[in-house]
């Protein structure tokens, strides 16, 4: 049957129903779809809701397209909320991954210079790494603040009462999706917890959720025979940072407020060296 | 598309429940006005004009197998499983219809449809689909791999 009539309305409406890969791979059927796959109108739909709020918070440049837009958020995180969070968008499906920064957590004992020392960057609108590199040797800056992604990090001096909070409104995430929580950090001459478990919990506020006891110290032997030995183990990232899954949740269409925690109390030992970076929110998929 | 109060009751008053459309076909269709109002197109018309609801308003785009599919979309308040007896033909002839017509909510309704039907599909099933030429010459064609080469990477077909 003939078929004609079909106006880039038509494909642009279909096409804001697809997802990014599909768009993409759809330009491919004629000039009538990849006109349409282009459009600012099918990438505002895979921009996450809240973009325009988020962006004129970031110093990020003008973007020709949406789509252009959309590729920038999903290349590399962009900083907003006053250097508190970062966002970054996966590329195939535009779902959000969320990180609060350590200025945005809660942490026990965070204001105490004792016990935790904050390091603020001296160039705060800073992402020139290679300039700052330079900079950062005649200022005597710490290495792990050159990789990280936010003006400040926090770096734990010592104590016996380890806690840091992170809470998040869940309208911030995308929703109907599988989230894992991951705790960001590294280790500088770390100590005190290669004999203490380390408790990680993610729930929403008033509920049980879930908790699990890890080791945050990567160097220390698996089959030593002490109080960590077979506990799960911070992985590398690829930016250079530690990290090590607090738990998962799925995030519905509903507000609500999900509360991650890491916490050593129990043992009541000294414990320092280590630098947080954050909390990471991305998305999770069985497969 | 929601009617406020006071066009309803306008309705009520003068007694206009129904204004006549003309399909393609030359088929005189009496549809009830709250399913013409969700057609913006008519709805303005109507509105500006203060039209003669007796006279026919063409619809020269509209077939009226259309038209009764439209109508029963609206209806059943965009029943899925209604949508589901449609035919390929079905769905592409509402969705050029909705689009000409100017109704938004079954425009999207259709192109969600439609769009869960592509998921996934080769270019060619697409083309094919919609009766569509490729109409790229080779140089295009590898132009829009190379600018699009995340999506292309994973993919080992097409």
């Amino acid at each position: 049957m003939e078929f004609e009539g079909l106006a880039e309305g038509c494909v642009t409406t279909i096409l804001s129903h697809t997802t990014p890969v599909d768009a993409c791979r759809l330009s491919l059927v004629s000039n009538l779809f990849r006109s349409a796959a282009y459009s600012d109108a099918v990438w505002e739909r895979f921009l996450p809701a809240d973009y325009s709020s988020i962006i004129s918070q970031c110093s990020l440049s003008n973007y020709p397209s949406k789509k252009a837009l959309y590729l920038a958020l999903s290349d590399r995180p962009v900083i907003f909320d006053n250097g508190r969070k970062s966002l970054q968008l996966e590329k195939k499906s535009g779902k959000k991954s969320l990180m609060l920064s350590a200025r945005a957590l809660g942490i026990v004992w965070g204001e105490s210079e004792d016990y935790w020392s904050w390091t603020t960057h001296p160039d705060s609108s800073h992402h020139q790494l290679a300039d700052v590199s330079a900079f950062g040797i005649l200022m005597h800056i710490p290495d792990f603040l050159y990789n990280s992604l936010f003006p400040e990090v926090v770096e734990l001096e010592m104590v016996c009462w380890l806690e840091i909070r992170g809470v998040l409104n869940t309208l911030t995430l995308s929703p109907n999706t599988q989230y894992a929580a991951y705790f960001v950090f590294k280790t500088m001459d770390v100590r005190g917890f290669a004999n203490s478990p380390v408790e990680l919990a993610v729930n929403f506020l008033g509920d049980h959720g879930s908790t699990k006891i890890v080791c945050l110290d990567p160097r220390v032997q698996s089959s030593r025979n002490n109080r960590v030995a077979g506990l799960q183990r911070p992985n590398i990232r690829s930016d250079g940072w530690l990290e090590i899954e607090m738990g998962e949740f799925f995030n519905t269409t509903l507000e609500n407020e999900v509360e991650m925690s890491v916490t050593e109390a129990k043992g009541g030992n000294w414990k320092s060296g280590l630098v947080v970076e954050g909390i990471e929110l991305r998305p999770k998929y069985e497969n | 598309m929601q009617k406020t109060e006071g066009e309803e009751s306008k309705a009520e008053n003068e007694e206009v429940k129904q204004v006549t459309l003309m399909t393609s076909d030359g088929v005189k269709m009496k549809v009830e006005i709250s399913i013409v109002y969700e057609m913006e197109i008519v709805r303005s018309f109507i509105e500006v004009n203060d039209a003669d609801h007796s006279v026919p308003f063409p619809l020269p785009n509209v077939s009226s197998h259309t038209l009764d599919l439209i109508i029963e979309l609206v209806k059943n308040e965009y029943d899925d499983e209604f949508m589901k007896t449609f035919s390929h033909d079905e769905l592409k002839e509402v969705l050029v219809a909705a689009n000409y017509l100017n109704m938004k909510t079954l425009l999207d309704f259709i192109a969600t449809a439609i769009a869960n039907l592509l998921e996934k599909k080769s270019v060619e099933f697409i083309r094919n689909f919609f009766n569509i030429v490729n109409d790229f010459t080779p140089e295009e064609e590898a132009e829009i791999r190379k600018t699009n080469e995340w999506v292309f990477q994973d993919l080992d077909e097409d």
